[in-house]
């Protein structure tokens, strides 16, 4: 979260010579960071980023407190301004106007101060808070708004007007309740709500909501330049609940921002009185009632006993006890000694964030500025025991070789939806679905990578240099009482079968995976849920009895495979076996066969192959209609090969493959 | 005649082939013509052998045959000096693929950690709420946790580890790694991978990379945790990178930092052409979290912080990489599409 602070207002809390570089440097590497620094009306207005669990740094005083620490420490004396308040006036002074009747609850507002102010008129808001109010991009109103934006922004505690009339003419009740579901409201900026139930609400005695405390005023109880009577008050609602409420209906108020961490409703004295300050001699009001303050859960500072020598341990240079307790003591903390190894170290209550020794190791150290401290390498003993089951090394070497082999490389989401599903024929129900998608078309886990990577591909090789394309992802196959299976998949997408069929036996000589092949889905492959469902016709690749994955056609004349990593790379080899070269030369033949239509080609292979050991490589060379010519390569290592055993084989071929129709040509 | 005498028959002949012309034609008569070509005057003399001697001496005679085939095969594929050639034709068309620019970002930054003795791990994106934030030192109120923010599975709760959740961060593998090495450091950890969250526009996406960065074990101090991304400063981005490190604050790191590294366009100026870059802030960019691991975390991974310390850092993998200079890229959900005007820039 972030907050605009003026240098000018800055000053108001911080007595210091640096100009505003220099905070912004000092600030920045040992605070809150200064991102920018803008020039407004004169100004130098600082945009500061403030970490969630510092809600204490998110008010022009917060940060003139960090400030003054951070700049004495960096060699520019500054000071922290005390704040001078004049106390409200007692009872006795003020009941004019009875306070309304306020039912609390324990468990839903921790704290609440309040005080009616009187008579209230409503000249323009002065030019000076005007001017500060546009600095830090809010809104100039009516000066009762003003001023609980200026007290909210000046010392961090949010605070609201009601209209006092409004409040009586409703019942003159405040009841402090948690929601049921379907309960009407509307913002005092006219927008229309329902409760969904669990939101902390104040409700009059007829249960109509008259404000979403924390948050934001509701229309009924609004103040307008006709309202003469106000109602300040302050409130602490627990800030789960705050959050709850804000993110339901996206009321991201300053005040709910505020409000949902864990801030300080110490602080709430210090904004009832300075707002009387201010009610008092901007608008000419009276305090009309004394000052309500039901304080139900006290919060109140902690003690927390630490060890110096943390401080060594966490950065490595040894600090005395003496500067620990100094910039400690400089942050607000009380230090005692309780012995010679430990500090008592009392925290305030606005630092919710401090309880444990780790976190005053972190005070200690960015008051002394991490840029201090020297930077190196670990001089310890590297780890070597690596995990099973990842290549990382075999991932990048095959992204190399298929760019190389032309295949651009996509990254696609690993959530699908509904009508992609349905698209490719399957089921959402088969799929793990997230319970809160942002958008219907992510709203499962895929498990497949080729649908949404071939949809998102349809206009690519058009446009593209590419021959295809490939990604390598996980997919989430949903288990029973336990996470996904979840594991990566190598797909890869072409326009051209056999280009696509020559890029998988490249990839298969690249894993030295041998004795590979695809072959047609029998009964048995085919209830294999992995396998080919994406496609209309395809082939399971297989490594002897095992599935490594499938390859076939998809819409619009496109071709893929996926192959599951995990099965690749049991299979695979991380060096190639070597055979002593032979002495004889190999000889090849081409022989041409007329095979009937639909022949599955791959068989006829397959059936060259096993005629002789000696067949090391069958080829297929060209086709015409009918007509397939293979070049078979035989290599006997032990003595040459002759066109006379050749012959014979030749023979026996056309033999054994009578049976499929097969003649030679 | 005798083998060996064959043998320095071919022997002789071959000392002829340093005198062969370079000119395609003038060599195939020179080798293989038919009345005085070298391979003829080598296979004259075959005549002469027994039939005993043959299959030997043939078999010389067909590697000097080949060895002619080379040369002349050679001599036909070298442009003539006196042929004219335009060395300005363009390229033939050869289909032309990359990696994309996560793998090739991935890549590096794996690289630049492994140098230094980390090992590189993958975790599941689909996560209990355990390890993504329980163990994590996250309280079960936090932000983070509620359904604004986190992806959660429509999935039966774990009675010890709680909610399915997509991953929101690569923090999930600090305790996985803790316990992947039965709580014994050392530890240092990459863990790279993809991590979700509730968020879209052109500067996120639902599903975008981390890598985390994990180092535990006795006297590691701050200064190791600057000395480390000192070096992929210097690495990633150029040795006249520098980074720095802000007070920050995260539930499972204490203390918690920023990290901030010198802008690569205005070089940490923050200055450009006399205005203000409009690239970083104020001369720095952040890229993102890191700290001294929580002791409550060591603790969920079985590792006594009173021996042990530890530190820990996760960043954005496109985050990163577009701030190198020249590579800001205005739409990020570009990387998850395929369109060739931006993945061809790669």
């Amino acid at each position: 979260m972030n907050i605009l602070v003026p240098h000018t207002w800055l000053k108001d809390h911080l007595d210091t010579q640096a100009d505003p570089e220099t905070i912004q440097n000092q600030l920045s590497l040992c605070g809150p960071s200064v991102e920018r620094i803008y020039d407004r009306q004169g100004d130098s207005v600082y945009d500061i980023e403030v970490t969630t669990n510092r809600v204490d740094s998110m008010s022009v005083r917060g940060i003139a407190r960090e400030a003054a620490v951070i700049l004495d420490n960096a060699g520019f004396p500054s000071e922290l301004k005390t704040l001078t308040l004049t106390d409200a006036l007692p009872a006795a002074d003020t009941e004019t106007l009875p306070l309304p009747v306020i039912d609390n609850s324990s468990q839903l507002c921790h704290r609440i101060t309040a005080v009616i102010l009187s008579n209230v008129q409503h000249p323009a808001t002065p030019e000076w808070m005007s001017t500060r109010l546009q600095q830090v991009e809010l809104n100039v109103k009516d000066v009762i708004i003003d001023i609980t934006n200026y007290l909210s922004h000046d010392l961090g505690h949010p605070c609201h007007a009601f209209d006092y009339e409004k409040i009586m003419a409703l019942g003159g009740e405040i009841h402090v309740r948690e929601a049921e579901a379907g309960m009407p409201f509307t913002t005092l900026d006219g927008a229309s709500y329902e409760t969904v139930g669990g939101e902390v609400v104040f409700t009059n005695a007829d249960g109509t909501i008259i404000d979403i405390p924390g948050i934001m005023g509701t229309a009924n109880t609004a103040v307008n330049d006709t309202t003469q009577n106000v109602l300040f008050w302050i409130e602490s609602i627990p800030h789960e609940k705050i959050r709850f409420t804000s993110m339901t209906h996206a009321l991201r108020t300053p005040a709910a921002q505020l409000n949902e961490r864990a801030l300080d409703h110490n602080l709430a004295r210090e904004v009832m009185l300075r707002g009387i300050e201010l009610f008092t001699e901007l608008t000419g009001a009276t305090q009309a009632s004394t000052v309500y303050d039901e304080v139900i859960v006290p919060s109140n500072n902690k003690t927390l006993p630490f060890a110096p020598s943390e401080v060594e341990r966490y950065l490595g240079i040894e600090l005395p006890a003496s500067e620990i307790t100094t910039i400690l003591t400089q942050l607000g903390c009380q230090v005692t000694e309780s012995s010679a190894q430990e500090l008592l170290i009392t925290i305030p209550s606005f630092r919710t964030d401090l309880s444990m020794s780790a976190d005053i190791v972190e005070e200690v150290a960015r008051i002394y500025g991490y840029h201090n401290l020297p930077s190196r390498l670990m001089d310890t003993a590297i780890p070597t025991h690596k995990p099973v089951g990842d290549n990382f090394t075999l991932e990048t070497k095959l992204k190399h070789v298929l760019a190389a082999l032309g295949y651009q490389e996509l990254y696609t989401y690993s959530m699908v939806g509904t009508e992609l599903l349905e698209r490719w024929n399957l089921d959402p129900a088969e799929h793990q679905q997230i319970r809160n998608p942002l958008t219907s078309d992510m709203e499962y886990m895929r498990q497949y990578v080729l649908p949404s990577h071939a949809e998102e591909t349809v206009h690519f090789l058009e446009h593209s240099a590419a021959r295809g394309t490939f990604e390598l992802a996980n997919i989430y196959l949903p288990q029973e009482g336990t996470l996904p299976d979840e594991h990566l998949v190598l797909t890869v997408l072409d326009t051209d079968f056999r280009q696509l069929r020559a890029t998988l036996d490249f990839l298969a000589n690249e894993l030295y995976i041998n004795d590979f092949s695809v072959e047609k889905p029998n009964d048995d492959t085919k209830k294999d849920r992995n396998t080919g469902r994406i496609f209309s016709s395809y082939g399971i690749i297989t490594h002897k009895d095992r599935v490594l994955g499938s390859i076939g056609y998809l819409p619009e004349g496109k071709v893929g495979f996926e192959l599951h990593w995990r099965s690749l790379l049991e299979v695979s080899q991380r060096w190639p076996e070597y055979h002593p070269v032979p002495k004889t030369a190999p000889y090849y033949e081409d022989w041409t066969l007329v095979l009937p239509n639909a022949t599955p080609v791959g068989e006829i292979i397959t059936a060259l192959k096993s005629l002789d050991a000696t067949v090391s490589t069958v080829e297929l060379r060209d086709q015409f209609e009918n007509n397939w010519t293979f070049r078979l390569t035989f290599w006997d290592t032990n003595e040459q090969f002759s066109s006379e055993r050749a012959q014979v084989f030749k023979e026996k071929a056309v033999k054994s493959l009578q049976t499929l129709g097969v003649t030679l040509q | 005649m005798k083998t060996d005498t064959f043998a320095q028959h071919i022997t002789n002949i071959r000392q002829k082939l340093t005198q062969a012309p370079n000119e395609p034609e003038e060599l195939r008569i020179f080798l293989f013509g038919k009345k005085q070509g070298l391979f003829s005057e080598a296979a004259s003399l075959l005549r002469e052998l027994s039939p005993e001697e043959k299959p030997a001496a043939g078999q010389k005679l067909q590697e000097l045959r080949e060895e002619m085939e080379t040369l002349l095969t050679e001599a036909e594929n070298t442009p003539s000096k006196t042929e004219w050639l335009d060395p300005t034709l363009p390229a033939a068309d050869r289909p032309v693929g990359r990696l994309h620019p996560l793998s090739q970002a991935i890549n590096e930054i794996t690289d630049i950690f492994e140098k230094i003795g980390f090992t590189r791990v993958r975790y599941p994106e689909v996560e209990w709420d355990h390890y993504a934030f329980e163990a994590l030192n996250m309280p079960s109120n936090h932000p983070a946790r509620d359904e604004w923010e986190t992806f959660f599975m429509n999935a039966p709760e774990h009675s010890q580890l709680g909610k399915m959740v997509l991953t929101p961060h690569t923090s999930n593998g600090q305790v996985r790694e803790m316990e992947r090495l039965n709580s014994e450091p050392p530890i240092r950890m990459i863990n790279i991978g993809r991590t979700y969250r509730r968020q879209q526009d052109v500067t996120h996406t639902q599903m975008f990379h981390q890598f985390e960065g994990l180092v535990v074990d006795k006297n590691i101090t701050i200064q190791h945790l600057k000395g480390t991304i000192d070096h992929f400063a210097k690495e990633f981005y150029g040795p006249d990178s520098k980074s720095r490190i802000r007070p920050f604050h995260f539930k499972f790191t204490e203390p918690s930092f920023e990290i901030d590294f010198s802008c690569t366009i205005c070089k940490g100026t923050g200055q450009l052409n006399g205005e203000t870059c409009r690239f970083c802030k104020s001369g720095w960019h952040e890229v993102g979290g890191a700290g001294m691991v929580h002791p409550n975390v060591l603790r969920a991974g079985g590792i006594d912080p009173e021996k042990y310390t530890g530190f820990a850092f996760g960043w954005g993998v496109e985050r990163t990489y577009a701030l190198r200079p020249g590579l800001h890229l205005d739409d990020i959900r570009l990387l998850f599409t395929a369109d060739p005007r931006f993945l061809e820039q790669f």
